[in-house]
């Protein structure tokens, strides 16, 4: 199952995705889903596996987002 | 031989690497910030929020989080003073405030105040009181005389106070850090000593939730909504900005510099300027405050004049008249006659500012 991630911003993405990247957790941009809503046109597209790790290092870097099933 | 002497107006030459990036850019990258996540559009977004983070460490930040994107400086004071409801409230400005300043506090309805100075225009920190102001704000380096002003001093005399600091003219030339100044908002410039182009500038705000959006629109976020989004910078940033004039910044913020003069060489020039005949300089009473510009005029010779004769029979290329900033001028007594700017680049010989000398000296002559 795959999952994204949402967050407030198109700056914070970046910076989620550049510390992922730099992390060596795969991770791509896509456009939001339609039936979302957030000041973010983007988000970030995860393997269910990955979830924890990445909710790691958003935490150690003080990044807000949520997680929503990716349908 | 560099005759360019309007550095103050905007920088040049500009690296090469910069001619190089938006080439590059405009032929190879080209997409849109924040609008899609194809390759181009992730590509340029990148950079652009690199370029923040740049920008950012060079006001003396840790990043570009508090940084927001405007075409210049003087938009830039536009969002932050039109965000501060400061109709009717007293404003304390340092004597040598640019326009950018002015016409906004003018226009917004606010009671200014002059801080106290010396006859240079230098804050007199020991004369500046702690008062109830709304806002004070501080232009880093006069435009018209170079003076650098006491920030730190000052926003530690006026201590709860916000203060606003330009540092069109500095950033780029001399030491900015807003974290040690402990200051409320700042704007900036790209195309003058950080030497990008033209069409970039931007603001700092500590508190980001003072502001308000000054120009509405697309964002690339939320767009089901007629309403501008709440996170920052975004409800700063409507419209497509200068991906090119961004791309340019950060390829010169990331370039060597190349530095062809001291400071001891420009004092140089300076003292060559205040031996010539006739001739009054404008500029910090000490060389420990002085920025890399300076104005001067003639007793006997208009100002016009001689800015037309340097351009025109020698190919120097310098400003004259008030600089946008009426107010530095009612302090330095010139508002009648107004100036001759004189602003080098990091990249003029000691020879080269030399060369500015004789060729007042030779004009002066011609006169005689």
């Amino acid at each position: 199952m795959k999952y994204i991630i949402l967050f407030k911003g198109i700056r914070v993405l970046m910076k989620a995705d550049r510390l992922c990247k730099s992390g060596n957790l795969l991770t791509s941009v896509i456009p939001i889903p339609h039936k979302y809503t957030t000041e973010c046109g983007m988000s970030l597209l995860i393997d269910e596996e990955n979830i924890s790790k990445f909710e790691k290092i958003a935490t150690d870097n003080n990044i807000e987002f949520s997680i929503e099933i990716y349908e | 031989m560099n005759r360019y002497f309007d550095n103050g107006s905007t920088s040049f030459p500009k690296p090469k690497a910069v001619t190089d990036a938006i080439s590059d850019f405009i032929t190879n990258i080209g997409g849109s910030y924040g609008r899609s996540s194809h390759g181009r559009a992730f590509t340029t977004t990148s950079l652009i929020e690199e370029c923040r983070d740049l920008v950012g460490e060079k006001l003396g930040l840790e990043d570009g989080s508090n940084i927001a994107w405007a075409k210049n400086a003087t938009e830039a004071s536009n969002i932050i003073l039109s965000s501060l409801d400061l109709r009717g409230k007293r404003v304390l400005v340092s004597p040598l405030e640019h326009n950018c300043i002015m016409r906004p506090l003018e226009a917004l309805g606010a009671i200014i105040e002059v801080m106290p100075s010396f006859a240079d225009g230098r804050v007199d920190i020991a004369n500046l009181k702690r008062g109830d102001y709304t806002l004070a704000i501080v232009n880093h380096q006069s435009n018209v005389n170079g003076v650098i002003q006491p920030v730190k001093e000052i926003k530690s005399i006026l201590g709860d106070t916000p203060m606003m600091v330009d540092t069109a003219q500095s950033l780029g030339h001399i030491d900015v850090n807003i974290s040690d100044w402990n200051i409320d908002y700042a704007i900036f410039t790209g195309h003058k000593g950080l030497l990008g182009i033209t069409g970039v500038g931007g603001l700092y705000s500590k508190d980001t939730n003072v502001l308000k959006t000054l120009i509405y629109g697309g964002t690339g976020s939320n767009s089901a909504s007629f309403e501008m989004p709440k996170q920052f910078p975004e409800f700063l940033e409507a419209g497509t900005y200068n991906s090119v004039g961004i791309i340019g910044l950060l390829a010169a913020l990331k370039s060597k510099k190349i530095i062809n003069h001291s400071k001891g060489d420009f004092l140089d020039m300076i003292s060559g300027m205040r031996s010539l005949d006739g001739i009054e300089i404008f500029s910090a009473d000490n060389g420990e405050y002085q920025g890399e510009l300076f104005s001067f005029r003639h007793s006997k010779i208009d100002g016009a004049k001689i800015t037309s004769i340097l351009n025109d029979e020698y190919g120097i290329e310098c400003r004259y008249g008030l600089h946008c900033s009426p107010l530095a001028h009612s302090k330095l007594g010139t508002t009648e006659s107004g100036t001759i700017r004189v602003a080098p680049s990091m990249t003029h010989t000691p020879q080269e500012l030399m060369f500015f000398v004789e060729v007042v000296s030779e004009i002066i002559n011609k006169f005689k």
